[in-house]
């Protein structure tokens, strides 16, 4: 598993943070696989959520 | 009286524009009866993916105190206005009063952008220098041999033939082996 860094407090501009919990395709993380705990996990993905409609982050690397 | 975050994405055609669509946004915020605590000017930013055929966007960050009801009234506003690409209005418990992570990222990737086309510009320019370099050994070569060029095509032609020998005779062999079978 790898180790990710994940502060105290965080939202949907620190893109470097939510950066590590998406792959390659723009996908999030499982929990599971991500290894952090369901909270953090949860705020996680509504951040990554919230930067995607902000196009801060990708849907998909399917964009024109 | 509650604390709110609009973050606006606003069309990059109104850059030159970008100070009196503010100034008017501030006025007419402040006429809804919305304090502002904070605002974080982000500026151009490549979108990750494009909005209405723009690649790049114009953000700004308000940190706005004010009442419930004058929320519908800017969420009217907001719906109709043009100049905008996306917004979003949030609720949040308590104000950062500081700048967000994204005006260092947007800083961060303007240098990139423009490291980058330095680099290109100097390796546009390597290249240009190189072709040219180039296109004189090809003259100089041209001019000292343009001899031996024709004897090796001659040699080529000669071998491209013999080679046309051994495949007939495969061939030939290869259909008598059938007809004995």
């Amino acid at each position: 598993m790898k180790s990710v860094k994940l502060p105290k407090k965080f939202n949907h501009t620190n893109l470097d943070v939510l950066k590590q919990f998406i792959t390659e395709t723009g996908k999030i993380i499982p929990g599971r696989v991500s290894g952090v705990t369901a909270a953090q996990q949860r705020k996680i993905t509504q951040s990554i959520k919230v930067a995607r409609f902000l196009a801060l982050l990708p849907y998909t690397d399917q964009h024109k | 009286m509650n604390n709110y975050e609009l973050t606006l994405i606003v069309k990059q055609d109104l850059e030159s524009r970008f100070d009196i669509f503010k100034e008017s946004f501030d006025k007419s915020l402040s006429e809804m009866g919305f304090q502002i605590a904070h605002v974080e000017n982000i500026g151009k930013r490549f979108l990750a993916y494009p909005i209405q055929k723009n690649n790049k966007g114009l953000y700004i960050i308000y940190q706005l105190i004010g009442s419930p009801s004058s929320v519908s009234d800017l969420e009217n506003k907001l719906k109709y206005d043009n100049s905008l690409l996306r917004y979003l209005l949030q609720r949040v418990d308590s104000h950062s009063l500081s700048n967000s992570f994204l005006t260092q990222d947007t800083v961060e990737a303007n240098k990139r952008a423009e490291a980058k086309l330095a680099n290109k510009a100097k390796q546009d320019a390597l290249e240009a220098q190189a072709k040219k370099s180039a296109v004189r050994d090809d003259a100089a070569d041209a001019f000292q041999s343009p001899k031996n060029d024709q004897s090796s095509t001659k040699d080529d032609l000669e071998e491209s033939a013999q080679f046309d020998e051994i495949d007939n005779d495969e061939e030939h062999s290869s259909q008598e082996t059938e007809k004995e079978d």
